[in-house]
């Protein structure tokens, strides 16, 4: 159906403004010209953020875990979530530069990615094989790599 | 009545009240002597690109001699028989046998219709 | 009596039409990562987005004419060329994460990778256009698109602090990662507010064909259907707040969405937040592609309507034909679905003063809206979301390198 047009009085408009027309033009390319360089770009690093990060996925596939034991979830998604938490650690340990930490700190905490890394793909491992007494195994030791994680990171002093 | 305001950018609708286009460009007819009066308005993509950046005015050109067949790709109405409509304008035409249909008329039939299930 | 049921019709439209992906990530991100301090977010950009869909529903009923008409008639394509192409790109690239989030729910669902789904969902949202009519669609995905009134009742469920959550309503310093909170803070704000709504609500005025009779109940609809909606992205944060704030999660891919409502409603929260997601998220699909063809049609004077057959409007029927596929590539290829989310947010947030300000301009254009043109009351408040707009454009950018990702 089309649209009918609509009679009204005839009155005069005002006039365009080029120097807006010009502005917004400059608006439009700069975000063009940036819109690329967002989509890659992205945040800081720091081992901080690295910890906070491995302890996020830990914690995720603990309690993907959970669900899963709990009948909240289906095995298909909490392999798929561990499969991401899995990829996400490793490439979190691989990147991961314990230097900017305070010298004590810095042993236990490649201990703890380390721990939480092979705990996180073992549980990734144990849920394709549909393996659930593994996967409570791995759970346990993700359990206690996180809390490694937490204290470290409440040692860590304040920004 | 100020021709800027009033009739460029606005909908051309033609006897059977549908939209041909928006009217992109304004013709003006020099005479000695007298104020320069309107001979007619023009429809079409070339014409919008010219207003827009010559650049572009040459790109469009240069798609239409790629796509067309060589006739005219502007749709020129002249002043006399347009009539205001409110917003709108409208001209004692059939918008399907101007240039402004080509690209709807051509989508439809080259590549809609090859679509399975056109209708509603 | 009928008047009410569009009322209601428009309500529920506003509810389900709110959440989408962008809404649901910010709002999940930032109840992991701040606790309740980002609510104000919301709220600003749901009050923004009332004065902006009041008023261009206002302008279409009364002038007859759609936003993108307007704006291109008043200031000429000159300036038009500047939102037409701004919007086309940013409505690519929200279609994108639209799909993405269908995508994943239907990894959720089945285990088979989000990828695969990319174009499947394209073609289902293409189908339903192609052979839809504009009412069919929004009274469809409006009623399924309820299904995320879950998430209200899970935050009921786990028994928020409700004075910590009203305190959230203020704005406050964060503690911590300051750039992330204003970056969260600017993509909550886009996520609530994009254009592709404003657009879509003025084009949806003329196809139901609203007159000067629908003035109340555009206020009306507009007003309640979005705080609802609100209130539903504020729920989503309050539910993060609970359920991912305590283990230490912070929300970076869709997948760890799935667990947001299994604590509060066990199995069916699965169910639930799956559902959601993929239908809030396929309705905004179909919305942003009719959204991205409307402008284009209205942009150049092509004919255009939902209800016709394809054939009868062959380039507005093309237009969101490319767009929705073109928009799929991405998510096929594997594209981060949640940076991308949180990108095109933060730059649908700077891209507003582009269609505010004209917006400003036509609301007080007598040969427009008559004797409908604003007051002071709505001059103030548009003025408001205008000087946000322009905020908003000056730090989105600078805040996506410092505090996104």
């Amino acid at each position: 159906m089309e649209h009918e047009p609509q009679m009204r009085p005839g009155s005069t408009q005002r006039g365009r403004t080029r120097s807006e027309a010009r502005v917004a033009r400059g608006v439009g390319a700069a975000l063009a010209l940036f819109a690329p360089a967002m989509l890659t770009g992205c945040g800081s690093g720091g081992a901080r953020q690295t910890l906070q990060k491995v302890a996020s996925w830990t914690a995720t596939a603990r309690m993907a875990a959970d669900e899963l034991e709990a009948r909240h979830t289906t095995p298909r998604y909490t392999g798929k979530t561990l499969a991401v938490a899995s990829d996400q650690v490793a490439s979190q340990a691989r990147s991961f530069a314990p230097n900017d930490l305070p010298g004590a700190l810095r042993a236990p905490a490649v201990g703890a990615v380390t721990a939480a890394r092979q705990a996180i793909r073992d549980m990734s491992r144990a849920a394709e094989r549909r393996d659930g007494a593994a996967l409570a195994r791995a759970a346990a030791r993700a359990d206690s790599a996180d809390r490694a994680l937490d204290a470290l990171l409440a040692a860590l002093p304040e920004r | 009545m100020d021709l800027v305001h009033d009739v460029l950018d606005k909908i051309l609708l033609d006897k059977r009240e549908k939209p041909v286009g928006r009217i992109d460009g304004i013709v003006l007819e020099l005479r000695d002597g007298r104020p320069p009066r309107v001979a007619c308005v023009e429809l079409g993509g070339t014409v919008l690109a010219r207003r827009l950046h010559p650049r572009l005015a040459r790109w469009a050109a240069a798609i239409r001699r790629l796509w067309g067949s060589g006739h005219v790709s502007t749709t020129r109405i002249p002043w006399s028989a347009l009539r205001r409509m409110g917003l709108m304008w409208q001209a004692e035409l059939d918008g399907r046998d101007t240039p402004a249909a080509d690209w709807e008329v051509w989508l439809r039939d080259r590549v809609i219709a090859r679509v399975p299930g056109r209708g509603k | 009596m009928s008047k009410i049921l569009e009322i209601a019709l428009g309500m529920v439209t506003g509810i389900g039409g709110f959440l989408e992906a962008g809404s649901i990530a910010t709002a999940a991100q930032a109840g992991a990562d701040f606790g309740y301090q980002l609510i104000w977010a919301i709220g600003v950009g749901t009050l923004a987005l009332i004065i902006l869909l009041e008023m261009s529903g206002r302008l279409a009923l009364v002038s007859h004419r759609t936003l993108a008409d307007a704006i291109r008639e008043r200031f000429g394509v000159g300036y038009f060329i500047v939102p037409l192409v701004v919007g086309l790109v940013l409505s690519l690239l929200v279609l994108s994460a639209e799909i993405g989030g269908v995508a994943f729910a239907l990894q959720m669902a089945t285990g088979v990778s989000f990828q695969w789904w990319a174009l499947p969902v394209a073609l289902v949202g293409w189908l339903l256009l192609w052979k839809g009519t504009f009412g069919a669609i929004e009274k469809g995905t409006a009623f399924l698109g309820l299904v995320a009134v879950s998430i209200a009742v899970a935050a009921l469920r786990l028994h928020p602090d409700w004075t910590r959550v009203g305190a959230g309503l203020l704005p406050t310093q964060p503690t911590h990662e300051r750039a992330r909170y204003w970056f969260l803070a600017v993509s909550i704000v886009g996520a609530s507010i994009s254009p592709y709504l404003y657009y879509f609500y003025s084009a949806g005025a003329i196809e139901d064909h609203w007159d000067l009779s629908y003035l109340g109940i555009n206020r009306i609809v507009a007003a309640l259907g979005n705080l609802f909606g609100g209130v539903l992205a504020a729920a989503v944060l309050v539910v993060a707040v609970l359920v991912f704030g305590p283990r230490g999660i912070h929300v970076e891919r869709f997948e760890q969405l799935g667990l947001l409502l299994t604590p509060a409603l066990g199995r069916w929260g699965f169910v639930f937040l799956v559902a959601t997601l993929g239908i809030n998220c396929f309705s905004a699909t179909v919305e942003i592609a009719l959204s991205a063809a409307y402008l284009l049609a209205q942009s150049f004077g092509w004919e255009w309507a939902e209800d016709a057959r394809p054939s009868e409007h062959a380039r507005f029927s093309l237009a969101y034909t490319v767009a929705i596929f073109l928009a799929a590539v991405p998510i096929a290829l594997g594209v981060d679905a949640l940076k991308l989310t949180n990108v095109s947010m933060a730059l649908t947030a700077a891209s507003l003063p582009v269609t505010v300000l004209p917006l400003l301009v036509l609301m007080n254009d007598r040969y427009y809206l008559h004797k409908h043109r604003n007051g002071w009351a709505g001059n103030l408040a548009l003025g408001a979301v205008a000087v946000l707009s322009v905020v908003l454009l000056v730090v989105a950018i600078p805040l996506q390198f410092l505090g996104g990702g």
